[in-house]
């Protein structure tokens, strides 16, 4: 949808007159919700819980930390830790692995209410490198990221990045899936971050389930023009906002050549 | 349904003819300077309240008993004759209706039956002609049929400047577009901006709003019946207008005169024009184009040929590296047939298509996504003048519908596999009859039923059922062709008028429609790229009910009129994709969507002056639509986004004199249902909002007050030339386009709410010439 607004944008600048302003708006409020991201990663034994509240649209972005939760993950294979508070709204474990094919679940007991949720940890997709591709766009240059990846045939598999730029991460929500591409070497490149030669650029992948991809492809829809906007479906239901996510995790540097 | 069908048919067979030594008159009425067939032209008989209307062919036909009458034939904007006939025998007339050359003549022409809004059965219908409307002032210049309809109680714009519409709270798929009856899938142009019609083209529009005649059928909220010009057969001529953003050319005459005509009918825009100017831009595609095509030829005085072709092309791209095309492609052939003075037969084969094409291209990524829907359509059609009182039609349809969702075409390396998503196949096949009878000199009736099947047809794929979480339950391959299911539908369509006086009437209707070809789209505004879904096993064909009364009042002989109608309509099997819909190319589809109920009810009023120097109207709508969905809103009602509360259009023309005209337009709504934000959160180190309701929010209120001035610089009897001057959102109000919410650019830590405002002041200036 972003490259029909782009353009309707573009005609409008070009033979109208269109323009863009702050306005107020009256919004209505809802009660605070509680926010629960989590995270188990493969290979890892200290894996990390945040939760936190929501705030009203015109307050201040203080996210308020919830310090009195009781949270546990296990797996499908009997093992199980209950995390510890780290430091203001962060839980962590300590010795729970994350290991590759396992479902883990996520109960977290709070104020007397409890959320729980499940995510299955993918079998790891390796990230071999990355490539730089360059290619005109009007009179810019555009350079993107491709990561190297093979894909895995005959299975869905669902790919999350981060990207930073020289120690910076950049905004926005990066995914691929293999819906047009399964079991093919990837040639997609990722469209975020504006890079130009010599910068840093380190992109770290991680594979994730079905339920988790959905989750992040609604968030990244949200920012877009959507008619009718709503909160993400999470795999811990309506009660509470945010998801819990197993995952593989690589990385890989390069710096954008000349 | 055995006793309602037993019913229908003692219904249309109990009306004999009793009375002996009857004859009928019938014949074609025509425009006398071009040759074209007049629709719609009222043959009355002088001081009885009997008479008949031309059918869309220009045909009618009167049965009385034998003696002497005159008839009074009469049609918008052309000069009332009167003719003598002693009928002794069969008649066969052939009207020339003369254009009004002398102020004497223009009192006639006002003196036609203005009376229809108030005699005819049928209600919630809008004829609109273009001739009328081309001295309104519109965006850009652009004269657009749909967007002049827009204007009228019931029918709401799909956002600023868009030829997008909804009709009495309907989806802007469920509205039936016919050009030359063949249905337009995309009736727009750059990204909603222009509708592919090109008023040049046009000669008659009538808008049906849900209580449509049973020939009608297919869709939920409306039918938008246009007819194109036919081609003068009586002299060659050349016209076109050079406008702000695009020029357009007709080119008409005689093949052979008086038997066979043609015309030719071209619109491009050239705003790449501008682009190329730019050395940001040059390498960027943004136009649009349109042809229509017509001929048709009198084989004898009984048949008559008709071929009419459309086609029209978007085209936006951006250098090699992302291009997106689409349009439409319609052909219609059809064999006219006057079988006897009673019968008239019309025989059309239809074709029609619309396609995508998104390709991207970029280092070794190359690949395409196509998509496509395409229909072979047969329709017979018999009108049979019974007698006075009485006149039937009925007739079948068969459509043979093949929807390619979205496929993707790759190179070998480029990265991306090729996936081939076999069509959907499907059938969709109708019978109906329907009858317009005169019960009383008060009371009109229109009824009749239309029996609509859809048939799903395999296409050797694999077919889904998805449980309610959108995931597969079964998965089964139909062979090719072999017939999967098949939905039976009964839509009865009654509709009827009291006159409890010459001027006034009260009239009521009901109709059921349904509709098997679906658009699923999630946007703000209508996308080239929306998907286009017909029924399956899945999904259910979509039924609404549609009932309404309205008042109908003329004052000052007829010069103005007043309408008033209400309506309560329910649907069902209503159609929304899931939160995070994959939407492109994905043979699991249905898997995204959510299905639910809506109903919408309204009050529509319209106040028209249709003679003397000032016309125009003021119409004025109070309206809800609201939908359920399972899945949606914690499965509570919510008010659909294009829920408005008020509407009201204010339209004028005033005529200076014969060459200077002035208009003004001016609208106001209520804003659109929209979501807003009721909180914020944080999830992956970035700020998200939640949202609780869906469509809670309003956007602000919507007014404009467009300006328009037509100047005819010269007009003889070789040449017209005539300036237009148009003035779009005269005072510049700021109407919100879009609402979007960020984070602050000077306080990081707080949020704001963003308003795209899309046009503020938009002059256009536009030649039109003809040379004659």
């Amino acid at each position: 949808m972003k490259k029909y607004y782009f353009i309707i944008t573009l005609l409008s600048a070009l033979c109208f007159s269109s323009c863009e302003k702050v306005i107020d708006v009256d919004l209505n409020t809802a009660d605070p919700k509680y926010v629960i991201e989590g995270f188990v990663t493969k290979g890892e034994t200290i894996h990390q819980v945040k939760i936190t509240r929501t705030l009203n649209f015109d307050e201040n972005v203080a996210f308020p930390a919830v310090d009195n939760a009781i949270v546990v993950i296990s797996d499908n294979a009997g093992n199980s830790e209950t995390l510890t508070l780290a430091s203001p709204g962060i839980y962590k474990t300590s010795s729970l692995l994350g290991v590759e094919g396992r479902t883990y679940t996520i109960t977290v007991t709070v104020d007397g209410k409890v959320f729980t949720a499940t995510s299955y940890l993918p079998i790891e997709v390796s990230l071999d490198g990355l490539d730089v591709i360059v290619f005109p766009f009007g009179l810019d240059t555009v350079r993107a990221v491709v990561p190297n990846r093979m894909d895995q045939a005959g299975v869905s598999n669902f790919y999350q990045y981060d990207i930073f730029q020289n120690g910076e991460q950049v905004k926005g929500v990066n995914l691929q899936d293999d819906q047009f591409s399964d079991g093919v070497q990837n040639e997609q490149p990722l469209f975020g971050g504006d890079f130009i030669p010599g910068d840093t650029v380190r992109v770290v992948m991680y594979c994730i389930d079905k339920p988790v991809y959905k989750y992040l492809f609604s968030i990244d829809a949200n920012t877009g023009s959507t008619a009718a906007p709503a909160n993400p479906d999470s795999n811990f239901g309506k009660s509470c906002l945010g998801y819990f996510s197993a995952r593989t995790q690589k990385e890989q540097t390069i710096i954008i050549p000349q | 349904m055995k006793n309602f069908l037993i019913l229908i048919v003692l219904c249309f067979f109990s009306i004999g003819a009793f009375a002996q030594n009857k004859f009928t008159i019938s014949g074609g009425i025509k425009d006398d300077a071009k040759g074209e067939e007049i629709i719609s032209a009222r043959v009355k008989v002088k001081d009885q309240p009997i008479g008949t209307n031309s059918n869309e062919y220009g045909f009618f036909s009167l049965t009385l008993p034998e003696g002497k009458y005159t008839l009074v034939v009469s049609a918008y904007g052309f000069v009332t004759q009167e003719i003598e006939v002693n009928l002794i025998q069969n008649v066969q007339l052939s009207v020339q209706m003369k254009n009004p050359v002398q102020e004497l003549d223009e009192v006639k022409v006002t003196a036609i039956r203005q009376d229809a809004n108030v005699k005819d059965a049928v209600m919630g219908v809008e004829r609109l002609d273009p001739k009328e409307l081309s001295k309104l002032p519109v965006l850009l210049g652009e004269k657009d049929i749909i967007k002049t309809m827009q204007l009228l109680p019931g029918v709401k714009n799909a956002g600023e400047g868009s030829s997008g519409f909804y009709v009495r709270g309907g989806g802007a798929d469920q509205n039936l577009i016919l050009l030359d009856e063949a249905p337009v899938y995309n009736a727009s142009h750059l990204l909603g901006f222009f509708s592919t019609f090109n008023s040049d083209a046009i000669k008659d529009a009538t808008l049906y709003k849900g209580n449509q005649p049973a020939n009608f059928g297919g869709r939920l909220s409306s039918v938008l019946d246009i007819k194109m010009n036919e081609g003068n057969n009586k002299k060659f001529n050349v016209s076109g207008g050079l406008g702000l953003i695009s020029s357009k050319l007709n080119v008409e005459g005689p093949i052979i005169k008086d038997k066979a005509s043609f015309l030719v009918t071209g619109r491009r825009t050239y705003a790449d024009v501008f682009l190329k100017a730019s050395d940001r831009f040059k390498d960027n595609k943004l136009y649009f184009y349109d042809l229509n095509t017509k001929l048709n030829y009198r084989i004898s005085k009984k048949d008559r040929i008709y071929l009419s072709g459309y086609f029209g092309r978007d085209k936006l791209g951006f250098g090699e590296t992302f291009g997106i095309d689409w349009g439409n492609a319609t052909a219609t052939a059809r064999w006219n047939r006057i079988v006897n003075e009673k019968l008239f037969s019309n025989t059309s084969f239809i074709f029609s298509s619309y396609d995508y094409k998104i390709s991207i291209k970029s280092g070794d990524v190359d690949f395409k996504v196509l998509s496509k829907i395409q229909d072979f359509n047969l329709k017979q059609e018999f009108q049979y003048f019974l007698n006075t009182r009485n006149k039937l039609r009925f007739g079948l349809n068969a459509i043979h519908h093949a929807i390619t969702p979205g496929q993707v075409e790759a190179k070998s390396d480029s990265g991306f596999s090729t996936t081939k998503i076999n069509p959907l196949k499907s059938i969709e096949s109708a019978i109906y009859i329907t009858n317009d009878w005169t019960a009383s000199e008060k009371i009109n009736v229109s009824y009749g039923a239309r029996l609509t099947g859809f048939s799903v047809l395999g296409n050797d794929a694999e077919s889904y059922t998805f449980d309610e979480n959108g995931d597969v339950a079964n998965t089964n391959t139909y062979k090719k062709n072999q017939m999967v299911k098949t939905y039976l539908i009964v839509e009865p369509r009654v509709s009827m008028s009291y006159s409890y006086s010459k001027t006034a009437s009260f009239k009521a209707a009901y109709a059921r429609n349904a509709q098997n070809i679906h658009l699923l789209s999630n946007a703000t505004s209508a996308s080239p790229t929306d998907v286009w879904l017909s029924t399956t096993l899945n999904t259910k064909p979509e039924i609404a009910d549609q009932a309404s009364i309205g008042w109908f009042k003329n004052f000052k002989e007829n010069a103005y009129e007043f309408n008033v109608e209400t309506y309560y309509k329910t649907m069902q099997n209503q159609i929304d994709y899931r939160n995070g819909a994959n939407t492109q190319a994905n043979e699991k589809l249905e898997g995204e969507l959510l299905y639910g109920v809506g109903r919408a009810y309204g009050l529509e009023m319209i106040l028209k002056k249709k003679t003397g120097k000032l016309t125009g109207w003021i119409g004025y709508t109070l309206s809800r639509t609201e939908r359920k969905i399972n899945g949606i809103n914690e499965n509570n009602w919510y008010v659909a986004k294009q829920d408005r509360t008020h509407d009201v259009s204010v339209v004028g023309i005033y005529d200076i004199n014969k060459k200077l005209s002035v208009s003004a337009l001016f609208v106001f709504y209520t804003g659109n249902a929209v979501t807003f934000p009721t909180g914020k959160y944080e999830v992956n180190g970035e700020t998200q909002f939640s949202y609780t309701e869906r469509n809670a929010a309003r956007m602000p209120n919507y007014h404009r007050l467009d300006l328009g001035l037509t100047w005819i610089r010269k007009n003889t009897d070789k040449f017209e030339s005539s300036w237009n001057f148009s003035v779009y959102n005269a005072y510049a109000r700021e109407n919100a386009y879009q609402i979007t919410f960020r984070q602050s650019e000077s306080d990081p830590n707080k949020t704001e709410a963003v308003q795209t405002t899309l046009f503020r002041i938009v002059p256009a200036i536009t030649w039109n010439f003809k040379f004659k």
